[in-house]
């Protein structure tokens, strides 16, 4: 090896500054003009929004714990309230039990998160935009059956009118109430997740379990975060291309890097641990502290889901 | 036995010192990755007790894989590995690991690697929990160590919400916290602006001066130069060791290694 001594290669002359760019006026084909391409920058694409929005949900995942009303409470209590409300949720199956337990999460919502506000508009849009949806469903155009209120719409040769009909708003309200709900559940567990890990310890989940879950929380940010920082070095260095078949054929080829990303990762992650003492234990900073307020919450919990339930 | 800012002393563990003379003896060392790249080869070295090691050498010249080596997490397909006299990874199973582990320290040049806790202040702790310590201690400990290293405050904070230079201050606290007796440091100055760098370097020169050993993987060469030994590394293997003022006379060696340039 002569190491140093050797005289540096000499420049190519479509290397030297205006001698050779592939797009000097910023546009490959396909793509058209500058402007356009500006333009699909400011639209971002759906390639792009994809993985802007994954990263934002890992990293949402991830957020500080909860800052509501019941911030003091034991991650293990606050966990199991609402795995119990979640599960009112999914299993209620008449509009009255939806009904109830949309209550129920929504006042839970509402004083788990740090920003109720937040959590209320959330719910109502949902709500909303469910009505939207269901208000066809409401009528006698889609659910014939008794009549609640007559609309000003002629319907058909016959002089038939479209109406509200009871069959039609029951129907409506229990759609409205269970996407209501579905949402309410949804932010709920969104809430737990930043103390997944602590409140399955306190739950008595196997240190495993809880380890490797925590783990992939933890390291799904980063991978997220990878893939768009490769998407991003991908855009700076092209022109256009940011949508159709092309960024198709871009993801399919990146997924293969980060999964060998991801399995180098953790060898280093499981290295660092293993340099730590770590053999398969993982000892927490807190102990265990429940009390009247815990079950409290848990109790409310309980009785909301089985109200849920029986309804 | 706790340690509070500025009175960290080394060797430090509640397993206590046995007083080796030679913490780190590699002799014939033979690393190779799955799919074939060599990571080192035919590497002899000692550091004793009490140095200050440099490993010098360009990217991917086996710095980063000697290191894990040093620290006994990459067993040599060939050549022998002693750490604190005892082989490592060798037969004593549970029982060696156990009293070696909380005697080194190594620090990873990517500290989204070293940082895998939830919160700093639990990520820090993690070591001193692992090694034994009661949890009020190893909470006083993390909260100290991240002191020593200017990352108060941060405790709080998932890791992923660091800047580059934080979680490298974190991720040295990390090994701070249980107080080792060798600090393996794999370019720990790197992603540190200047101040936060001189600081940390700082904080480890005090470390040695109250007995530390440390092998320091750097491609900064004035860092290289402050320490007592320097060994230069070249795809893998070792290409010269020595004093800085015998390195430096030898040109032709370190611009084979990559770090002059010509």
């Amino acid at each position: 090896m002569s190491g140093g001594t050797e005289a540096p290669p000499e420049l190519p002359a479509w290397l030297e500054p205006g001698n050779g760019s592939p797009a000097p006026h910023g546009g490959r084909a396909g793509r058209g003009s500058p402007a356009l391409w500006l333009g699909w920058r400011r639209r971002r694409g759906f390639l792009w929004a994809t993985l802007d929005g994954l990263g934002r949900l890992a990293s949402g995942l991830r957020e500080e714990p909860s800052k509501g009303r019941l911030a003091g409470l034991d991650p293990g209590a606050r966990l199991l309230g609402v795995f119990l409300l979640v599960l009112g949720a999914s299993l209620s199956r008449s509009w009255a039990g939806t009904g109830t337990i949309l209550v129920g999460t929504v006042l839970a919502g509402t004083l788990l998160g740090g920003s109720p506000a937040r959590y209320l508009r959330l719910v109502v849009v949902a709500l909303l935009a469910s009505l939207l949806v269901a208000a066809p469903a409401a009528t006698s155009l889609v659910s014939p059956g008794r009549e609640l209120v007559g609309l000003a719409v002629p319907l058909g040769p016959a002089g038939s009118r479209l109406a509200l009909t009871l069959p039609g708003a029951l129907a409506a309200a229990r759609l409205v109430l269970r996407a209501g709900a579905s949402v309410s559940s949804a932010l709920l567990l969104r809430m737990a997740v930043p103390e997944l890990g602590r409140g399955l310890q306190r739950l008595g989940v196997p240190r495993g379990f809880r380890a490797t879950l925590e783990l992939a929380l933890r390291y799904l940010v980063l991978l997220a975060r990878e893939a768009e920082s490769a998407y991003m070095a991908r855009r700076a260095r092209s022109l256009g291309g940011g949508a159709g078949k092309e960024a198709r054929r871009f993801v399919a080829r990146s997924a293969a890097t980060l999964i060998m990303r991801a399995e180098r990762l953790s060898e280093e992650v499981g290295r660092a641990m293993t340099a730590r003492g770590y053999r398969g234990d993982w000892p927490r900073l807190e102990g265990s502290s429940w009390g009247w307020r815990e079950g409290l919450w848990v109790g409310a919990a309980a009785c909301l889901s089985a109200l849920a339930l029986l309804n | 036995m706790r340690s509070g800012p500025g009175k960290v002393r080394a060797g430090e563990t509640d397993l206590g010192s046995q007083g080796e003379e030679i913490v780190v003896g590699l002799s014939g060392v033979r690393y190779v990755y799955p799919g074939g790249l060599v990571g080192v080869d035919g590497v002899d070295l000692e550091v004793r007790k009490g140095e200050w090691v440099a490993l010098v050498g360009a990217n991917g010249s086996g710095k980063s894989t000697l290191l894990k080596i040093m620290a006994g997490l990459l067993a040599p397909e060939e050549g022998s590995v002693l750490l604190f006299g005892e082989p490592f990874p060798g037969g004593g199973g549970r029982d060696v690991e156990a009293r070696l582990r909380p005697r080194i320290g190594l620090v990873f040049q990517d500290p989204d690697v070293q940082l895998f806790a939830s919160t700093v202040l639990e990520d820090v702790a993690f070591g001193p929990l692992q090694f034994g310590l009661a949890r009020e201690a190893a909470i006083a400990r993390a909260r100290d160590a991240l002191k020593l290293v200017g990352a108060e405050g941060l405790e709080a904070r998932a890791p992923y919400q660091l800047s580059a230079g934080q979680k490298k201050r974190v991720a040295v606290a990390t090994v701070l916290s249980y107080s080792p007796e060798l600090y393996l440091l794999d370019e720990v100055e790197a992603a540190l602006d200047p101040r936060a760098r001189r600081s940390l370097l700082g904080l480890f020169r005090r470390l040695h001066a109250a007995g530390a050993t440390v092998v320091h993987a750097t491609q900064d060469l004035e860092r290289a130069a402050e320490a007592e030994r320097v060994v230069v590394m070249k795809g893998g293997r070792v290409l010269a060791v020595g004093t800085w003022e015998k390195i430096s006379a030898k040109r032709e060696v370190l611009e084979e290694a990559g770090l002059l340039e010509g």
